[in-house]
């Protein structure tokens, strides 16, 4: 008579499955809750900005009160428009950056700076684009420029400046 | 010949191959998913379109942009709260699903935007469900709207059961069949005996693609050689290969 007989085998059989279960209604109880917590959370606020951070390097200086950055590349026609077209303004940090030293130097007559990392870090897919970092380093607001984009107007309403004050543009190409 | 490639809003690819006489084309589409809850319809536009909404579609109304990365998502809604709208506005294209009612509840919102991720490219714009057990994407087309064209195109395997019974003629790799406008008579009058007066559909390997040419008639010279010799341009060298 060996000590292995059929209802103990059997038994053990049930409670290895029932172990099993177990940690799958676990498994399952857990999705569930992460589900709850997110997607199926219907005071969770998903229709608002995304926060974004910059790096530091792009942060507004002291006494300034937002930087104003121009993400560009060296194809692009309408970058150079953009460039000509963004005014100096007291109080504000404007940074023409560009993914390496070549392209920048094609952008005179203002503060450019060559970065590939920074410039990854921004791209979303579209050159030029326009960004406003207010003095937290949050991005607080972003905008595609396209050939017939007004950019004084567009400037204008992003830095929230009276339409007359970012008119003209003073940058020498 | 002009060869576009284009990416559907279901992400296939599309080839279009297109004669210099078409002109400068504006690419549209549009498609539907469908999963728990009733089938929602996007329709794809070139960027910028949405800017006629606050003064043109909903004048008075109001409208909200949360900024995502890549696109900015824009609510729309009328003044007197009869319709609204939702846009995924990318760099190059954007995508508008109407609810034709006011903005639904937050918590619908959520749910609509956490369930279709949006991919933008200078080729097309792309909406994917982002849990496609159980949802269903149908209805894809592109649309190339052109100055004196209409242009759609399906996968062949969607179009299929909208082709005529009967045989069409057979023009290198495709068969066609021409279909009459739904034109008022003074129009049909006008059109009477020109190509002008019918829809072409043509049905590929792998797409089936339809071409008008819908005419304003206040121009005196609507057809003439110059407008005949572009219509025949367009449709003999008129190919389209749906890839998915």
């Amino acid at each position: 008579m060996g000590f292995m007989n059929l209802s103990v085998s059997v038994s053990l059989l049930a409670v290895l499955v029932s172990g099993f279960a177990v940690l799958a209604i676990g498994a399952v109880y857990a999705r569930l809750r992460k589900l709850e917590h997110t997607a199926l959370n219907p005071s969770s606020a998903r229709l608002e900005d995304l926060a974004r951070q910059v790096p530091p390097a792009l942060w507004p200086g002291p006494g300034q009160s937002h930087s104003l950055i121009l993400l560009m590349d060296g194809t692009c026609s309408t970058c150079h428009t953009l460039w000509e077209a963004a005014p100096d303004l007291a109080g504000i940090r404007v940074i023409g950056l560009l993914p390496d030293e070549r392209t920048a130097s094609r952008f005179g007559g203002g503060t450019t700076l060559a970065d590939p990392d920074l410039w990854r870090n921004l791209y979303e897919g579209y050159t030029p684009c326009v960004y406003v970092v207010d003095t937290a380093g949050t991005v607080a607001d972003r905008r595609y420029v396209y050939g017939d984009t007004d950019v004084p107007a567009l400037l204008a309403e992003v830095l929230r400046l009276p339409v007359t004050a970012a008119q003209g543009g003073t940058r020498v190409h | 010949m002009i060869q576009t490639e284009r990416i559907s809003a279901d992400g296939a690819r599309v080839r279009i191959n297109l004669p210099e006489e078409a002109g400068a084309v504006a690419w549209h589409g549009h498609t539907r998913l469908a999963g728990q809850g009733p089938a929602r319809n996007y329709s794809i536009a070139p960027a910028g379109r949405h800017r006629a909404i606050p003064t043109k579609i909903f004048p008075g109304g109001s409208g909200k942009t949360y900024r995502r990365m890549g696109f900015d998502l824009i609510l729309y809604e009328a003044a007197d709260r009869s319709n609204s709208c939702l846009i995924w506005a990318g760099p190059y294209n954007e995508a508008t699903t109407w609810f034709g009612g006011p903005v639904p509840k937050p918590a619908v919102l959520n749910s609509l935007v956490t369930s279709v991720t949006f991919t933008d490219s200078a080729d097309g714009a792309q909406l994917t469900p982002r849990n496609p057990v159980g949802v269903q994407q149908y209805g894809t087309v592109v649309l190339g709207i052109g100055h004196e064209f209409l242009l759609m195109a399906k996968d062949a395997r969607a179009g299929r059961d909208a082709l005529p019974n009967w045989q069409g003629a057979v023009i290198g790799n495709s068969e066609v069949w021409k279909e009459r406008l739904d034109l008022d008579p003074k129009q049909r009058d006008a059109l009477a005996g020109t190509p002008l007066e019918w829809r072409y559909i043509y049905a590929s390997p792998t797409s089936i693609f339809t071409i008008a040419f819908p005419q304003r008639l206040d121009s005196a010279e609507f057809w003439n050689k110059k407008e005949r010799d572009r219509v025949t341009a367009v449709m003999a060298g008129l190919k389209v290969e749906w890839d998915s």
